[in-house]
C-alpha cells in the first residue's frame, strides 16, 4: 500500500517546499514510485523546483477538483521531463509524478471563494495512488492549521513537521504535534530547517526531542547556497555534498525505513 | 681604534678589573664588528668558539618557528655579552642574532679567551655569576610557566591580570627585569590569543533553549479541537482513512 506523506509546518517560508521536493526526488532516486501533490493552493511552489512555469503546466488540481479533468490527466512525470538542470537531470526515466496547483491568479481566487470538497481532494489522492502504483504520495501544504491541513494530517501514514528553531516555530509546532496526536497520525517525525551555524546540531536535535518528544528526521542547515539556487534545481541532487542535501538525504532516508 | 676598544672592555662586566696591560693585550686579540640594521651577528647552527660583546647598540636573539616565521627569544644591549654558553660547551649556536640597529660588537676567540682566563682566573667569577643569574632567571619564569600552563589548562584565566599588574612594577632599568618583562608580555599575549580563540567558539555555538507557553498552547488547542472543522474531520477520519486503496 502506498504511504501517504505530509509535510507541514506551523508558519510559512519554513522551507516545506524545497524540503518536500528534495525528500521525494531522493526517495524517487532510490527507485520507488514517488508523487507530489501541491495542495498549497493558495499559493503554490513546488511546481518551480521541478522547471514548471504557467504555460509548461498543463493541467491542474484545480481543474481536478472542479471535476473538469481526472487526476490522471494533472500528474506530471518529472522523470520523462528532467530539463537541463544538473541536479533534476539525474531524474531521468525515475518515477515521480507532479500534481501542481494553478499559478493563475483567477483560478486561485475562484477556488478560494467557491471551497472544495476535501473528500474530492482525498478520492483524488487515493485513486493516483492506485493508477500510477505509488509507494509514496509527498503532499506539500499551506501554512498552519485550516481544514486541507487537517484533512491532510488525517489521512497521511506519516507526517514531517518542518520548523525553524525559534521561538514562535517552537509554540506553533507544539499545538500542530498535539493536533496529529489527537487524529491519531500513526508516524510523526519534525525535521529542522534554517538551522544558524552558531548553534551545535546534536544540541538542537536533543533538545526539540527532549520538548516535544517526536523524532527529529533532520536538521537543515540556513545557506546562501540554496538561495543562490533559486529554487530553480533539486538541490540535493544537484549538490549531493553539501550538508543541507546531507540533512535532507538523512530525512528521505527516515521516511523509507517506515514500514 | 684600539683606545676605544680598550675603553669599551672597560666598561664590561667580565673584563672592567683586569690591569691595563692585559686589557691592551685583549684588545689586539678582538675583532671589532660595525653592523647595520638587519644584518646578521651570529648565524644559528654555525660553529660555536667565540663570544660578543655588545659595546653600542642593540641586537635581537632569534629563533625560528615551526612555520619558518622569527620567534624574537631576547633583545641585549650596550655592555651586555652573547654566545658565552659556547665558551664552555662549545655546541653550535642554539640561535640567531640579529643587529636591531646600527652596532658595534667584539668577537673573542675561545682560544684567546682561555688564555686570558688562565692569567686572570677571577674572571670565571664574572663570567660564573653572568650565567648563574640568567640560570635564576630562566628557572624562575620556568616555574612560572608550569604553574600558569595548569591554571590555562583547568580554565582559570584570572590570575593573569594580577599577574600582569605585577609586571608593571619592573624596573625596566635592569637587563633581568626587561627580560621578565619580554617574557611575560608573550606569555599574555598567549594568554589573549587562547581566550579570544574560546570566547570565539563560544559564541559560535550558543545553545538553543526552547520556551513553551503551556497555556497559549493549551488555549490554541482547545480552540482548533473545538472547532467544527476538527470535530467534522475528526468523526470522518476513518472513513477518511478507510478510503486508502490497498496495492
Ligand atoms: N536551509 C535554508 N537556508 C536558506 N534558505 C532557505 C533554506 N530553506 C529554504 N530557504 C528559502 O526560504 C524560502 C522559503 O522556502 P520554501 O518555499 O521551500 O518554504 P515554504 O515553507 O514552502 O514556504 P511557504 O510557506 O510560502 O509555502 C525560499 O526562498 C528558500 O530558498
Ligand atoms: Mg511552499
Amino acid at each position: 500500500m502506498g504511504k501517504i506523506v505530509s509535510i507541514h509546518s506551523f508558519r510559512g517560508g519554513t522551507g516545506k517546499s524545497n524540503t518536500t521536493a528534495n525528500i521525494a526526488s531522493l526517495v524517487a532516486m532510490e527507485g520507488k514510485r514517488v508523487g507530489v501533490v501541491d495542495t498549497d493552493i493558495q499559493s503554490p511552489g513546488i511546481h518551480v523546483l521541478f522547471g514548471l512555469n504557467e504555460e509548461s503546466m498543463g493541467h491542474t488540481l484545480n481543474e481536478f477538483l472542479r471535476n473538469e479533468c481526472s487526476i490522471g490527466d494533472v500528474a506530471l512525470q518529472i522523470g520523462e521531463n528532467v530539463g537541463n538542470e544538473p541536479g533534476r537531470k539525474k531524474l531521468k526515466d525515475k518515477y515521480l509524478w507532479l500534481i501542481p496547483s494553478s499559478i493563475n491568479l483567477r483560478e486561485i481566487t475562484d477556488i478560494l471563494k467557491n471551497s472544495y470538497d476535501p473528500n474530492i481532494l482525498n478520492a483524488g489522492l487515493q485513486t493516483l495512488i492506485k493508477e500510477k502504483e505509488l509507494d509514496y504520495l509527498f503532499i506539500d501544504t499551506h501554512p498552519g492549521l485550516n481544514e486541507e491541513t487537517l484533512l491532510s494530517i488525517t489521512i497521511s501514514d506519516i507526517l514531517i513537521i518542518i520548523l525553524r528553531p525559534d521561538q514562535q516555530d517552537f509554540q506553533g509546532t507544539a499545538v500542530t504535534v498535539d493536533i496529529a496526536r489527537a487524529l491519531d497520525v500513526p508516524n510523526m517525525v519534525l525535521a529542522v530547517n534554517k538551522a544558524l551555524s552558531r548553534y551545535d546540531p546534536d544540541q538542537i536535535r536533543e533538545e526539540i526531542e527532549k520538548t516535544y518528544d517526536v523524532k527529529v528526521a533532520g536538521v537543515m542547515p540556513l545557506t546562501e547556497d540554496l538561495v543562490e539556487n533559486q529554487s530553480k534545481d533539486i538541490f540535493s541532487l544537484r549538490e549531493p555534498d553539501h550538508p543541507w542535501s546531507k540533512a535532507v538525504k538523512e530525512i528521505a532516508e527516515t521516511i523509507i525505513e517506515f514500514d | 681604534m684600539s683606545k676605544k676598544i680598550i675603553k669599551a672592555l672597560k666598561h664590561s662586566s667580565w673584563f672592567q678589573s683586569l690591569p691595563d696591560e692585559v686589557l691592551k693585550d685583549l684588545a689586539t686579540k678582538v675583532i671589532s664588528y660595525e653592523l647595520d640594521k638587519d644584518e646578521v651577528l651570529i648565524r644559528k647552527n654555525d660553529k660555536g668558539d667565540s663570544v660578543f660583546y655588545i659595546y653600542d647598540g642593540w641586537v635581537k636573539i632569534v629563533a625560528g618557528d615551526a612555520l619558518g616565521g622569527e620567534v624574537v627569544l631576547n633583545h641585549l644591549g650596550p655592555g651586555e655579552f652573547v654566545g658565552e654558553l659556547s665558551l664552555v660547551d662549545q655546541k653550535p649556536r642554539s640561535a640567531s642574532v640579529v643587529a636591531l640597529s646600527s652596532i658595534h660588537a667584539l668577537e673573542l676567540k675561545r682560544d684567546d679567551f682561555i688564555n686570558i682566563l688562565y692569567e686572570n682566573p677571577e674572571i670565571a667569577l664574572h663570567i660564573i655569576a653572568n650565567i648563574s643569574s640568567r640560570m635564576r632567571f630562566t628557572s624562575t619564569y620556568v616555574e612560572k610557566a608550569i604553574q600558569w600552563s595548569y591554571r590555562i589548562a583547568s580554565g582559570d584565566y584570572d590570575f593573569a591580570t594580577d599577574e600582569i599588574q605585577k609586571t608593571n612594577i619592573i624596573d625596566t632599568s635592569k637587563p633581568d627585569d626587561v627580560r621578565a618583562n619580554r617574557f611575560l608580555d608573550a606569555f599574555f599575549r598567549m594568554l589573549e590569543g587562547i581566550k579570544s580563540r574560546e570566547d570565539a567558539l563560544k559564541t559560535q555555538l550558543v545553545q538553543l533553549t526552547i520556551e513553551i507557553d503551556q497555556a497559549k498552547r493549551d488555549e490554541e488547542i482547545d480552540s482548533v479541537i473545538n472547532s467544527e472543522i476538527f470535530q467534522k474531520i475528526k468523526a470522518e477520519s476513518t472513513q477518511l482513512r478507510g478510503n486508502r486503496v490497498k496495492k
